[in-house]
C-alpha cells in the first residue's frame, strides 16, 4: 500500500512539474547555454511572421547616467537571463531586477549598494547575472536557487533567486570579496563586470581591470569557487610565476564556455600589461592572449593556443569560444570557434587545440620603440575569410573633403605597414582597432545547419607612444584636469600612450565605410555565405546611409526557425535577419543602442525576444535603462 | 454655413487674388512641420528625441514659418528684389531642412516640408490676379 501511495505521489510530482514547465524554454546564461552557441530551438517567430512582432512589455530600471553629473556614465550590456520562471537582469548601478517573464512586472529588486564609481573602467558597466540551483532542491530551504552579481569593486553577491535576499552561507554574510586575491590591491580592484560561469556546484570567475595603467598590474587569474560557500577551489594564472614582477593582467574579462561531456572549461585569455609596450615582458608567456582549455575540476591546462604573440595592440581574446560539432568530409569534429579582435575565426579541435582550418604564421613589421622586440611572426587565418581585410579601408573622401584634406595629410604622417604594425612614437595606424574586429559578443551558431553568424566593426585607431619625459611634461601642463580619456600612463614603462579613433575635426571617421558588418559562414566548408553592412551610424539624431553600416558591440542570437536577432548597432534599433540570405526582415526602435546579447525564451507557450538598451558612451552619447521584450500578438 | 462661406469668400479668395496662396500654404505646412519637430524632440524614448538634429529642425521649421509670415505682410510693400531674396533664402533653408528630415528618418516631417515646397512653387510660379 505504501509503495502504491509513494508511486502515486511521485507520478503526481512529475506530472505537476511537466505541466508547469513544459511550456517554458529558458535562456539560463549570458550566452544562452554553456557552449556559447547563442542558439534557441524555438520556432514560433519565423521569417514569415517576424514583421508582426510587437512590444510585449518594457521596463525602465532608472539605473543610468549620461556622466554629466556626479555619477559616471553607464554602459549597460547585460543579457537578461530567463530561468526559474523569472527574468533576472543586473544594472550598471549593481542592482538585480527579478521580473515576471510575460509582463515585466517586478518581483523583487536586490541592491548591492556598491559605490557608484567606475574604478577600473571609464563607465559604470554590467553584463548581467548568473544562476545556480541545487541538485536536488530541498523544499522549504532558502538559497536552493541563487543569482550571482559581481560589482566593479570586486564583490560577488549570492542572492536567493526566489526572494532576493542574500544567502548568508556564501562568503561573508552573502558577499565574497574577490579582491582579497588581488596581488596589487593598491593599484585597482578586480572588477566583476562579466557574470560568473556556473556549472554543477562550481562558479568560474574572471575579472576586468585597466591594463594601460602601469607596467606591473594585478596578475591575471581565474577562480573556481564553490557555488554555495564561495570557497576557493583552484586558481589559474596565465602569467608564469617568474614574470609577475614585470607584468600583469592577462586576465579573463569575457565570458567562458564549457564542454559538459568532458568537463573542459574554455577561457579567452586577454593580453598582458602594459598593453602597448612589452619591453619588460619579452620572455615567452604562451598562455596569454590565448584560448586555453582547462580541466574544470583541477584548473590544469589541457591545451592552449596563443592567438597573438607578444601582443602590442590590446588584441585581447575577448569572447567565449563557441563550441560546436562540425560535420566535415563525413566526420564529426568536436570544434570551437574563437572569434577575435583581429577579425579572425580560429576554428580548432576543442579537445586538442589543433586547427581545423589552417593557421598561417606571417612575418610582421619590427618595432623601433626603445627596449621593444616585436614578435617576428603572428598567427593569421586566411580562411574562413576574416571579417576585416588585411589592409585598412583607405581614406574616406567625404571626411577628407569636409576637413580640407585633414585625413589624408594625417595618414601620410603616420606609420602603417599593414596588420600588426607596432605602436610607434610618430603614431601607428591600427586596423582593426582595439574594439575589434569582433567584440565580446562573439558569434552565434546554428548547430543543425552548421551556420556561424558574427557581427564585426571596421574601425581605425592611432596608437602613439609618448616618451616618459614628454608624457610627464604633458601631465604637468594639463594640471588638475588631467590629460583626458585618450591618454594612458603605463607607469614604469619608458613610454606613456595616446590612443585616438582616427576622426576628422568634425568627428567623421577618416576611413572608408562600411563601419560594421554582419557575416554568415558555413562551418563545414569555411565558405562565407553572405556579408552585409550592419546597422546604421546615428549622429546628432541623423541616420547615415545603411551601406555605411555601424560599429557594433554585442552579439547575435539564432533561432531554429532561421532568424537572427541582434541589437549591437549605434542607431538604437534592434533587428531580425534571415539566417539563410542575410535579408533584413524586421527592425524596431529602442531607447538607446542595444549593445548586448538578446535573450530568446518561451513562457506559457509564447516566444519572447528581450533586449537591454543601455548604450555605451564610447560609441555614442545616448545611454538608457530600457529592458524591452517583443512577442507576436495574441 | 454663413461662417464657412465668409471664410471662403473673405480669406481664401482674398489670399488667392492677392497672390498670397503659396505663402499661406508655406506657412501652414511650416507650422505643421514645427509641431512635428517638437513632438519628435520631446516624445520620451523616441528615436531622435533630445538630439541636436531634432533641435535643429525645430529651429529651421519655425524660421521658415516666421519668414513666410513676414513675406505675407511685406508682399505689397517690398521690392521684387527683396521678395526674390526672401524666397531664395526660404528655399535654401527648406531644402536643408528636407535633407535633415530625410536623415532623421522623420517621414511625417518630410511630408510636411514637401507641403512647404509645394507652397513655395505656387508662390513663385503663379501671378497675382491684378498683375
Amino acid at each position: 500500500m505504501k509503495f502504491i501511495l509513494n508511486s502515486v505521489f511521485i507520478i503526481f510530482i512529475v506530472f505537476f512539474t511537466l505541466t508547469c514547465f513544459a511550456d517554458s524554454v529558458t535562456w539560463p546564461t549570458f550566452n544562452g547555454d554553456l557552449q556559447a552557441q547563442k542558439y534557441t530551438a524555438l520556432t514560433q517567430i519565423t521569417p514569415q511572421n517576424v514583421k508582426n512582432l510587437k512590444v510585449a512589455w518594457t521596463l525602465h530600471t532608472g539605473d543610468y547616467s549620461n556622466g554629466r553629473g556626479e555619477i559616471p556614465a553607464t554602459a549597460w550590456s547585460a543579457t537578461p537571463i530567463f530561468v526559474n520562471n523569472t527574468i533576472y537582469v543586473s544594472t550598471p548601478f549593481a542592482r538585480i531586477f527579478a521580473l515576471e517573464p510575460d509582463t515585466g512586472k517586478i518581483k523583487w529588486i536586490f541592491d548591492s549598494r556598491s559605490p557608484l564609481k567606475a574604478e577600473t573602467q571609464s563607465d559604470l558597466k554590467s553584463r548581467g547575472v548568473a544562476y545556480w540551483e541545487a541538485q536536488p532542491i530541498i523544499p522549504g530551504e532558502p538559497c536552493q536557487k541563487r543569482v550571482y552579481l559581481g560589482t566593479v569593486d570586486g564583490k560577488l553577491f549570492s542572492v536567493d533567486a526566489d526572494t532576493g535576499k542574500m544567502c548568508k552561507d556564501f562568503g561573508v554574510e552573502g558577499m565574497l570579496d574577490v579582491n582579497q586575491w588581488n596581488n596589487h590591491k593598491e593599484l585597482w580592484p578586480l572588477s566583476l563586470l562579466q557574470p560568473p560561469t556556473v556549472y554543477k556546484n562550481m562558479l568560474f570567475l574572471g575579472w576586468a581591470g585597466k591594463d594601460f595603467w602601469s607596467a606591473v598590474d594585478p596578475q591575471g587569474s581565474v577562480f573556481a569557487l564553490d557555488a554555495r560557500t564561495g570557497k576557493l577551489i583552484w586558481t589559474f594564472y596565465p602569467i608564469p610565476a617568474h614574470m609577475i614582477a614585470r607584468t600583469g593582467t592577462a586576465n579573463v574579462w569575457a565570458s567562458m564556455s564549457i564542454d559538459t561531456e568532458k568537463d573542459i572549461l574554455y577561457l579567452p585569455v586577454s593580453s598582458p600589461s602594459p598593453n602597448i609596450w612589452g619591453g619588460f615582458r619579452l620572455d615567452p608567456m604562451p598562455l596569454v592572449t590565448s584560448v586555453t582549455a582547462l580541466d574544470l575540476h583541477t584548473g590544469n591546462v589541457i591545451w592552449s593556443r596563443q592567438l597573438v604573440h607578444h601582443d602590442l595592440w590590446d588584441y585581447d581574446t575577448n569572447s567565449a569560444p563557441t563550441l560546436v560539432n562540425i560535420k566535415k568530409e563525413g566526420k564529426i569534429i568536436p570544434a570551437l570557434v574563437q572569434t577575435t579582435k583581429q577579425g579572425y575565426l580560429f576554428i580548432l579541435n576543442r579537445y586538442t587545440g589543433e586547427p581545423i582550418y589552417p593557421i598561417v604564421e606571417k612575418p610582421v613589421p619590427p618595432s623601433n620603440a626603445i627596449g621593444e622586440v616585436a614578435a617576428k611572426t603572428q598567427p593569421t587565418v586566411p580562411y574562413p575569410l576574416p571579417t576585416n581585410a588585411d589592409v585598412w579601408p583607405g581614406v574616406f573622401k567625404l571626411a577628407d573633403w569636409t576637413s580640407f584634406g585633414y585625413c589624408s595629410k594625417t595618414f601620410a604622417k603616420l606609420k602603417y605597414q599593414g596588420r600588426f604594425t607596432p605602436p610607434s612614437t610618430e603614431g601607428t595606424v591600427v586596423y582593426p582597432f582595439s574594439n575589434g574586429g569582433i567584440e565580446w559578443g562573439g558569434g552565434a551558431v546554428d548547430p543543425n545547419n552548421q551556420i556561424f553568424v558574427v557581427n564585426s566593426s571596421d574601425g581605425i585607431e592611432i596608437y602613439k607612444l609618448i616618451p616618459r619625459a614628454h608624457y610627464n611634461f604633458l601631465q604637468l601642463k594639463a594640471g588638475k584636469k588631467g590629460l583626458g580619456p585618450d591618454f594612458y600612463p603605463m607607469l614604469g614603462a619608458p613610454y606613456g600612450f595616446e590612443k585616438t579613433v582616427f576622426l576628422n575635426p568634425i568627428g567623421m571617421p577618416c576611413w572608408n565605410p562600411p563601419f560594421g558588418h554582419i557575416s554568415a559562414y558555413a562551418l563545414d566548408t569555411g565558405k562565407l555565405l553572405w556579408r552585409r553592412p550592419f546597422g546604421q551610424v546615428q549622429r546628432w539624431g541623423f541616420y547615415m546611409p545603411e551601406s555605411w553600416g555601424s560599429p557594433t558591440i554585442g552579439g547575435p542570437v539564432i533561432t531554429a526557425s532561421g532568424l537572427i536577432f541582434i541589437g549591437a548597432s549605434m542607431d538604437s534599433r534592434v533587428r531580425a535577419y534571415d539566417l539563410k540570405t542575410g535579408q533584413l526582415l524586421w527592425k524596431a526602435n529602442v531607447q538607446a543602442p542595444a549593445y548586448s546579447i538578446p535573450a530568446v525564451y518561451e513562457y506559457k507557450g509564447k516566444q519572447y525576444v528581450a533586449f537591454t538598451a543601455g548604450g555605451n558612451p564610447f560609441v555614442g552619447p545616448r545611454v538608457g535603462d530600457q529592458l524591452i521584450a517583443f512577442a507576436l500578438p495574441d | 454655413m454663413m461662417m464657412q462661406s465668409c471664410l471662403r469668400e473673405c480669406v481664401y479668395v482674398r489670399i488667392r487674388e492677392e497672390g498670397r496662396l503659396g505663402i499661406a500654404i508655406m506657412f501652414v505646412f511650416a507650422i505643421i512641420g514645427f509641431l512635428i519637430s517638437l513632438y519628435n524632440f520631446f516624445i520620451p524614448y523616441g528615436p531622435i528625441s533630445y538630439t541636436s538634429g531634432a533641435e535643429l529642425v525645430i529651429v529651421t521649421t519655425l524660421t521658415i514659418a516666421l519668414l513666410s509670415l513676414l513675406l505675407y505682410f511685406i508682399l505689397e510693400t517690398s521690392t521684387s528684389f527683396e521678395r526674390f531674396c526672401f524666397l531664395i533664402f526660404i528655399i535654401g533653408l527648406l531644402l536643408g531642412t528636407l535633407f535633415a528630415a530625410y536623415l532623421l528618418e522623420s517621414h511625417l516631417l518630410f511630408i510636411a516640408l514637401f507641403g512647404v515646397l509645394i507652397g513655395w512653387f505656387i508662390q513663385v510660379f503663379t501671378r497675382r490676379v491684378d498683375q
